[in-house]
């Protein structure tokens, strides 16, 4: 089977390639207050809704991250510091131990498994530390510092946390991505570090630096120095391909195994671009930096991507004071919406969706919205008599502001 | 009763015309998206004069509704509605109903094609900034930055001059993103400077770094922060340099005066203020920024204003002048980056002559004396202060300051009294009378610096670190005579004493303190600790005085002969050294909604003492050495969740150890007055004090909702163990009657110091308040009440006696705000006071005092005010109630309102007596003292005022020149 695919991968790889080449040299101007907007039902339909199952035991905040495995639904709640697990409907499964640290998670499809570095907290760590820690990440020594444990949730009948053991490679923060090989992100400047210069995006395999892209200095650059700063990596069209971003370039690459392609190059105006004297500038220290960031908050700092479908990218603008916009990019007739101009309409029961995004399986998008909001559209438009899914209605009937959210799957019209 | 008349008949003729007002209607609707037919929140509605002048303007609610009211009826309009990615849509309609309802607005998408036309938006979200346009704000030429305030939704512009935001104040308001002239209080910026000068107001969110709990988070960009709103009034790049403020005299009956005049300059980097006052109506002055803040352009919005001191004994006069400066090194200085130095100069002239008439009653086992005491006191000082202050942050963690501050002063003061101390039968025991003349003159420098660094990411250097020096030196001389008459069965002893004494002192004290949060890190490297912060403090204090004491006594031909006893010099020299330890554990549990804190401290200190006194007077030679363990503890509880409640809570621990100063284990005694002579106490052991205190507070959290609440109880208990304590002897004479020696008590009596067994007070506080706002009305509610409960020892003719004593005050006060049109208020205190000797003589005594207070100032326009202010009080110990009515009104006049007159009427009713009623520890006082009388007055001002480069007047033709401008952006 697999040797027939092989000419049709490549024919589709080729021509992958040959796609993201070809955009390449393409600029795009955006003006982002001039974005369109429409009625939400014109952009996605509604497929279903998943009804997360409050009990005492169950309840989570709002600020909860979701994660779908091949069978769950888990929701990593990090002001209680639990890992719920939810079956695919919304019923609720179990509660793994309460305090766990949950520090980076990270879910490894492959092996079904939610892995999880956390600080060891018999240690006070400074940023400066853990600075130093990564540059220093093969020193044995610098183990002690970090946890790792990992849930195995091919395991139905033991959904246990298993400690495991930490590798050095753990504490640079990878990101596991194809055949074996992982990323770092993470951007750190210092005027201590003894190396002069680093790269932004480094790709490993095992212990072995394969690649890197955009360098950067490590002791001083204008752009990081008093800042926290990482690469975006999301997945994209296909699964060993993944979209990347970086801070203060406006330029939206693709990575294939180890090679990096501009996809995207977008144009702001210039009241929104980061001006050239910026990438210069030598700030004395924290504060002088931080006024910067507060005189000039419009300028873009970074671009956020996350496929929507292969036609529709959403597009996450964050300013430099931390303000975010988001969009959709129409790549086909190459027009952009802003998501506060799209209007929740009642095709789609009136309930902010594409507001609300939070992951995907696949072409199915699945948007989180919290049971306060939901009862406030209800009440809204309590007398315009829309024919709310049995499972919604249900919901709206008992809810209180206090219930867990409702995921809202749909996809996105080509 | 002709002022009455007066003053009436100008107050009443004041009402009239003031309602005379044209009519205005309202109009409403809603806003709804074309396509959706959806109602859009957020879409901005302008009501627009037909030159495109803004007239008001409103952001829809939830479900796309507006209402506006106030338009004039019959004014021709212009409504325009926008909103972000649609098309604006404009309707002109003539304002022809009281009401009116408008046809619902559709508004269109706009496509990607067209282009965005740019208009004057009045408000606008810019981040998570709120950003107000002024040049959308069609106001007269007069307008400060106040009135600006006051016409933007949600923000709410107090009578007391503090702003909020949807409920929320806005604690901190700065000028081009710092404080406006070196002044931390932002009514000098708000109230003067003229809206047409402003080019954008900015509210956001800061992070709190003066919180503690804020700066060990700093580190943590997931840990929840306090914030505090701050505003950022921006001036236009042409209007950074200014000056403004205010010239005033007032002229009354009774010889009153009154005048204040007050000057500020400023530019980008710079200011300088300069004024003064003098005033013979009670009214302090303290400094030159009590001036500045009182002589603001648009100051009409206070409560009631008049700065009599009708509580301040005597009538006193003050001359005031002073000068301040501020210049920041660095152009663009601000909050978080200072580079600054303020310094300024204040002179101080006060004279006064105080009357003050005392009745006591004494009860005692052996019979009740009764005091009657008068004093006539002729005082006059002056002062001159000069100050600077340097302050420079680098960044967030590191921040130095140095300040210094000089002062000299001299003072003279002429006093005769006399008293009479009688049996409760009348007959005389003895009285006396005396007079002193004092001269004296004090020169002091003080200076100080503080380096503090909170650096979270270098732990090793997290230091604290202060340093102070202080010089005095101090010189007085006085004539003091008394005459004593003690009467006798057996006739007159008549003492005389005269004495000159003069006396020279001076004192240096230095201190430094060093704390250091980095120990754990310093000892124990990145080992956590389970949490546990350990932190050392170190306090050195040196302290050195002199004394020189020359003590004559005059003798009947006027020569003076030292007094070998009262003669004497010192040198007394102290070294405390406080080492101290602290642990601290704090810990957090947070959610979308909610915050939990908790935090735990102890700490242990040693304070080690060395004192030494060499005096001539050889049993005042005292050389010690202490030392001593204290312990405190403390505990904190917060806990805040969104859009309902935020309560937070304390309770704490320390104790203490004292000891007998020199002048209580060895004082020296002056015999010219020979009623209480004070002779210390030998063999006194040190004290050990208790403390515990505690509170808890609630207040409502959610802007939302209109009405909001706090209360807060908070208690303590301090007891200290082997207190000092007075032990009185009550002197007696004998007498041989019929053959019979018989003692009677001559008024006389010695007083000593020694060890009780143990003192104690408690109390118990609680507060609440209401607050119920309802568009532009206001109602607050505030509800105060305590109670003390105390025990304190004492011997009396060396019997154990014991004084309980108990008070509880209560306060209720309910104000009314309609905008800042309207404010009144009535209010009430009570005071119940429980005085219990037991031991000597089982006796109590009681206090009463009841009093009220009714107040109504009526802002009729912004050029005309009427405030109107009544006071009821009474108490058991005055036979009839005070009822005081004082009142004030002013009018603006002139094209740009740059002059005011001012009628101020006090004491309408005449009826001001300076009354006192209080329990002593063997009896009760009534206290009766001169005091301002019945006085009107006229007061004339004028407001100069230049911005920039032409006047504040001429200023506000930029309003109409931004219409203008957009006007031609959106023809193009």
């Amino acid at each position: 089977m697999l040797p027939k695919l092989i000419p049709v991968l490549l024919f589709f790889c080729t021509n992958l390639f040959c796609f993201f080449k070809c955009i390449a040299q393409e600029k795009i101007y955006f003006e982002p207050k001039a974005a369109s907007g429409g009625k939400q039902s014109d952009f996605i339909t509604y497929k279903n809704i998943i009804v997360f199952e409050t009990t005492p035991e169950s309840k989570f905040d709002k600020y909860s991250r979701i994660i779908s495995t091949k069978k769950y639904l888990i929701v990593c709640d990090y002001s209680a510091k639990k890992i719920l697990v939810f079956d695919k409907s919304g019923r609720f499964i179990t509660k793994l131990k309460n305090k766990l640290d949950l520090g980076r998670l990270t879910y490894n499809e492959e092996k079904d498994r939610l892995e999880v570095v956390a600080q060891n907290k018999t240690y006070q760590l400074t940023n400066k530390d853990r600075s130093q820690i990564l540059e220093d990440f093969n020193n044995p020594k610098n183990k002690k510092y970090y946890r790792k444990y990992f849930i195995d949730f091919s395991d139905t009948l033991h959904l246990t946390v298993h400690k495991q053991k930490i590798s050095s490679v753990d504490i640079l923060n990878p990101i596991p991505y194809t055949n074996g090989m992982h990323i770092v992100n993470k951007i750190t400047v210092d005027k201590n570090f003894a190396k002069e210069e680093d790269n932004e995006l480094k790709i490993y395999q095992g212990d072995s630096l394969v690649k890197q892209y955009f360098p950067y200095k490590k002791k001083n650059d204008s752009r990081y120095i008093y800042d926290d700063a990482t690469v975006a990596i999301t997945p994209a069209v296909t699964t060993d391909t993944r979209w990347i971003t970086h801070p203060y370039d406006y330029t939206i690459y693709a990575l294939q195994k180890d090679s990096l392609y501009k996809v995207y190059s977008f144009v702001l105006p210039l009241e929104r671009a980061i001006p050239n004297d910026f990438f210069t500038r030598e700030f004395q220290n924290k504060t002088e930096k931080d006024n910067y960031v507060r005189q000039n908050k419009k300028f873009i700092k970074q671009f956020y991507v996350f496929n929507l479908t292969n036609r529709y990218l959403n597009l996450t603008m964050q300013g430099m004071w931390y303000d975010m916009q988001q969009f959709i990019y129409d790549t086909k007739t190459k027009i952009f919406y802003d998501h506060e101009k799209i209007v929740p309409d009642s095709l789609t029961f009136f309930l902010p969706i594409t507001k609300n995004l939070s992951f995907n399986d696949g072409p199915l998008i699945y948007s989180r919205i919290n049971a306060e909001e939901v009862l406030k559209v209800f009440e809204l438009h309590q007398k315009d008599n829309i024919l709310y899914p049995p499972l919604l209605q249900a919901y709206m009937n008992t809810a209180t502001a206090d219930s867990n959210p409702v995921l809202i799957n749909f996809i996105y019209r080509n | 009763m002709k002022y009455i008349i007066a003053t009436l008949l100008i107050l009443f003729t004041s009402y009239t015309g003031v309602y005379a007002q044209p009519g205005t209607g309202r109009i409403y609707g809603v806003v709804k998206d074309t396509g959706a037919n959806i109602f859009l929140e957020s879409a901005t509605v302008i009501i627009y004069k037909p030159d495109s002048t803004v007239v008001l303007f409103k952001i829809t609610d939830k479900n796309g509704h507006y209402d506006i009211s106030g338009l004039p009826m019959n004014g021709k309009y212009v409504l325009m509605a926008s909103f972000a990615g649609y098309k604006d849509y404009r309707i002109p309609f003539t304002m022809d109903k009281a009401i009116k309802k408008m046809d619902t607005i559709l508004l269109q998408t706009r496509t990607s094609e067209e282009v965005v036309v740019t208009s004057i938006a009045p408000i606008r979200m810019n981040g998570d900034t709120l950003e107000i346009n002024p040049a959308a704000f069609k106001m007269s030429n007069d307008a400060v930055a106040e009135d600006l305030l006051n016409k933007v939704p949600g923000i709410v512009v107090w009578a007391d001059g503090s702003i909020t935001m949807n409920g929320k104040v806005i604690p901190k308001v700065l000028v081009d993103g710092k404080p406006f002239l070196g002044n931390s209080d932002h009514r000098i910026a708000t109230q003067n400077l003229p809206k047409n000068i402003i080019d954008k107001i900015q509210v956001y969110n800061e992070v709190d770094m003066s919180s503690e709990t804020n700066r060990s988070r700093i580190t943590d960009p997931q840990a929840p922060k306090d914030s505090l709103l701050t505003m950022d009034i921006k001036l236009k790049a042409d209007k950074k340099n200014g000056h403004f403020g205010k010239y005033g005299a007032g002229l009354g009956t009774d010889g009153r005066y009154q005048a204040d005049a007050a000057l500020q300059f400023y530019n980008k980097q710079s200011s300088v203020a300069m004024g003064g006052g003098a005033n013979n109506i009670n009214a302090d002055i303290a400094g030159l920024n009590d001036l500045q803040r009182e002589n603001t352009f648009r100051n009409n919005y206070t409560t009631y204003r008049s700065r009599s001191n009708f509580g301040r004994s005597g009538i006193n006069r003050v001359i005031a002048p002073g000068i301040q400066f501020s210049h920041s090194f660095s152009k663009n200085d601000n909050e978080r980056s200072t580079n600054r130095i303020t310094g300024g100069y204040d002179y101080n002239n006060n004279s006064g002559k105080t009357l003050i008439q005392t009745y006591q009653e004494r009860y005692l086992k052996d019979g009740d004396q009764l005091i009657n005491s008068n004093s006539d006191n002729k005082s006059q000082s002056e002062q001159h202060v000069v100050r600077m202050n340097y302050n420079k942050s680098l960044d967030y963690n590191k921040r130095f300051s140095i300040n210094a501050t000089g002062r000299s002063g001299n003072s003279a003061s002429q006093n005769t009294s006399g008293s009479t101390i009688n049996t409760r039968q009348g007959t005389p025991i003895s009285d006396r009378t005396g007079n002193s003349q004092t001269v004296a003159d004090t020169k002091s420098f003080d200076a100080g610096f503080n380096y503090t660094n909170f650096d979270y990411e270098n732990p090793l250097k997290a230091i604290d670190f202060n340093g102070t020096f202080f010089r005095s030196q101090n010189n007085s001389d006085r004539n003091e005579s008394s005459v004593y008459n003690f009467y006798t069965a057996a006739g007159t002893n008549n003492t005389i004493i005269k004495r000159h004494y003069t006396k020279a002192t001076g004192s240096t004290n230095f201190n430094g303190s060093l704390n250091y949060n980095g120990l754990k890190r310093l000892l124990l490297g990145r080992f956590n600790l389970f949490g546990i912060d350990i932190s050392t403090s170190h306090n050195i204090t040196y302290r050195k005085d002199d004394e020189e004491n020359n003590v004559f006594d005059v003798d009947a031909n006027q020569k003076e002969n030292t007094n070998k006893y009262l003669t004497y010099t010192e040198n007394f020299s102290i070294f405390q050294y406080i080492p101290s330890l602290s642990l601290n554990k704090n810990f957090s549990k947070w959610s979308s909604r909610r915050w939990s804190n908790y935090s735990v401290r102890a700490s242990v200190n040693r304070q080690f003492i060395e004192e030494k006194n060499i005096s001539s007077r050889t049993n005042r030679n005292i050389s010690r050495s202490f030392s001593f363990t204290a312990f405190n503890a403390n505990a904190n509880y917060s806990r805040q969740v969104t859009d309902a409640y935020r309560i937070n809570g304390n309770l704490s621990y320390e104790n203490g150890n004292g000891y007998p100063t020199i002048n209580q284990a060895a004082p020296v005694v002056d015999s010219i007055n020979l009623y209480v002579l004070y002779k210390g106490g030998l063999n006194l052991v040190n004290t050990k004090n208790h403390n515990i205190n505690g509170n808890i507070n609630y207040s409502t959290n959610n802007p939302k909702k209109p009405t909001q609440v706090t209360a807060g109880l908070n208690g303590s208990f301090n007891t200290v163990l082997k207190p000092f304590v007075d032990s009185t002897v009550y002197l007696k004479d004998t007498i041989n009657i019929n053959g019979h020696d018989s003692a009677y008590l001559n008024g006389r009596q010695l007083r000593y110091t020694i060890n009780g067994n143990r003192r104690y007070t408690s109390y118990i506080g609680y507060n609440t308040s209401v607050s119920r706002k309802v568009k532009g009305n206001q109602v607050q509610l505030q509800y105060n009440g305590g109670m003390n409960i105390g025990q304190a020892p004492s011997y009396i003719d060396g019997i154990y006696t014991i004084i309980n004593s108990a008070n509880i005050t209560q306060s209720l006060r309910l104000t009314y705000y309609y905008k800042t049109l309207l404010i009144a208020g009535v209010g009430g205190n009570a005071g119940f006071n429980n005085s219990r000797q037991t031991g000597y003589k089982n006796s109590s005594f009681k206090t009463r005092t009841i009093t009220g207070e009714f107040n109504i100032t009526l802002n009729f326009t912004k050029d005309f005010s009427l405030a109107n202010n009544f006071s009821y009080s009474k108490n058991n110990g005055i036979i009839k109630p005070v009822t005081i009515w004082n009142a004030n009104t002013t009018y603006r006049f002139l094209k740009s309102k740059q002059a005011e007159v001012k009628f101020t009427a006090t004491d309408i009713l005449k009826q001001f007596r300076n009354i006192s009623y209080y329990a002593n520890p063997d009896g009760v006082t009534t206290s009766v003292s001169n005091g301002l009388q019945q006085y009107f007055m006229i007061t004339l001002s004028y407001f100069p005022r230049k911005f920039g480069g032409g006047t504040a007047s001429k200023s506000g033709n930029s309003n109409r020149q931004a219409v203008q401008q957009g006007q031609q952006r959106k023809r193009l």
